[in-house]
């Protein structure tokens, strides 16, 4: 064999050893759901980790703190069984509280989970949050940031949709500091699977039926004019 | 004795550093107890490392002189850790790689608890 072709042979099996290490693994922290659907289950690995793919539905459910994904969805469809904090509508998330990790400044990302939902954590401290019937409200205003991502990650609300789970039971409307987008509750917890009569599209059992009425507040002409700006 | 058992593997008990050896004895009090760990050198450069099987996952413990040694230690741990589900992480002066390449883990239970063990051990 010529010293070109060992040559060549050499080059290939680089180049074949390259693409199989091409197959990085993927850094996460926190808890997380495993494979994205709700019989997937969670993974409980609390410390910074990896696992071979990258999460599903990576664009809604997670946020990205420094290379690792972080999960900040609601858990429970997943499976989780620690405690749960009752939540309504939109609110900060701080990353680095959530994944227990030192850092100069907070790593604010938002929640776009339409009405109520559970989260693993807590309200994180230094961010208003109104307490009615043991559920959180956030009670300040939303930064630009949160209105710029809010088309794309409130898709979260149409992932969640088909899956059945125990939710927060809210019968009072929310606290007037609540800013964000106000859902129609159905009172009634005890709404069969059944029949439940939806405009848009037929909805398994839930709590509730909701339906996203994003409050009209004067906010919103000075955001159309940050728009522009950009 | 029990302490000692740890490092049973060893021929030299004393080879078995102080915060490896607290760790392998709060594993084993909290319910998981570590199989032999045996000394694999600087596995991790500037290390003392021992490596062995815990809960059925591959772990390796490293003592490093400075809290620092360790946590830069981590980007290497990573490459131990390979593709499997699993872990590098420093805690004080000591780092643990903990894997699971044969899926016995699938929930991650076990692996965090092992973690956060290790963790309140050597904070």
């Amino acid at each position: 064999m010529s010293r070109m072709s060992l040559m060549g042979w050499a080059l290939l099996l680089a180049l074949a050893g390259a693409g199989v290490s091409e197959a990085k693994p993927v850094k996460y922290a926190g808890l997380h759901p495993r494979t994205g659907q709700p019989d997937g289950g969670l993974c409980h690995i609390q410390a910074v980790h990896s696992h071979a793919a990258v999460p599903a539905h990576a664009q809604v459910l997670y946020r990205q703190h420094g290379d690792a994904y972080v999960f900040i969805g609601d858990p429970v469809p997943f499976g989780y069984e620690g405690p749960r904090h009752p939540y309504y509508g939109h609110h900060p998330v701080v990353i680095n509280i959530i994944i227990n990790v030192e850092v100069e400044e907070d790593d604010v990302e938002y929640c776009y989970h339409d009405g109520p939902h559970y989260h693993a954590y807590e309200p994180p401290p230094g961010h208003d949050f109104d307490e009615q019937e043991d559920v959180h409200y956030y009670a300040d205003e939303f930064p630009e940031a949160y209105r710029r991502d809010s088309p794309k990650l409130v898709q979260v609300n149409v992932l969640y949709r088909p899956w059945r789970y125990t939710l927060p039971v809210v019968v009072k409307p929310p606290p007037s500091s609540y800013r964000g987008p106000v859902v129609k509750v159905n009172v009634n917890v005890n709404v069969p699977a059944v029949g439940v009569d939806v405009r848009v599209q037929p909805v398994p059992a839930r709590h509730e039926v909701i339906i996203v009425e994003p409050r009209e507040r004067p906010r919103h002409r000075k955001h159309k004019k940050f728009k522009d700006r950009d | 004795m029990r302490r000692k058992l740890s490092c049973l593997g060893l021929l030299l008990l004393a080879a078995c550093g102080n915060d490896t050896k607290d760790v392998l004895d709060a594993w084993r009090e909290a319910g998981q107890p570590p199989g032999e760990f045996k000394d694999v050198g600087e596995k991790l450069p500037g290390g003392k490392c021992f490596a062995g099987k815990v809960a059925g996952l591959d772990a390796t413990l490293c003592d490093f002189k400075q809290a620092e040694q360790a946590k830069k230690a981590e980007d290497e741990g990573w490459a131990l850790v390979g593709s499997a589900v699993g872990s590098s992480v420093s805690s004080g002066k000591v780092l643990l790689v903990i894997a699971d390449p044969r899926k016995e883990d699938p929930s991650g239970r076990r692996l965090n608890e092992l973690i956060q063990t290790f963790q309140r051990t050597t904070r």
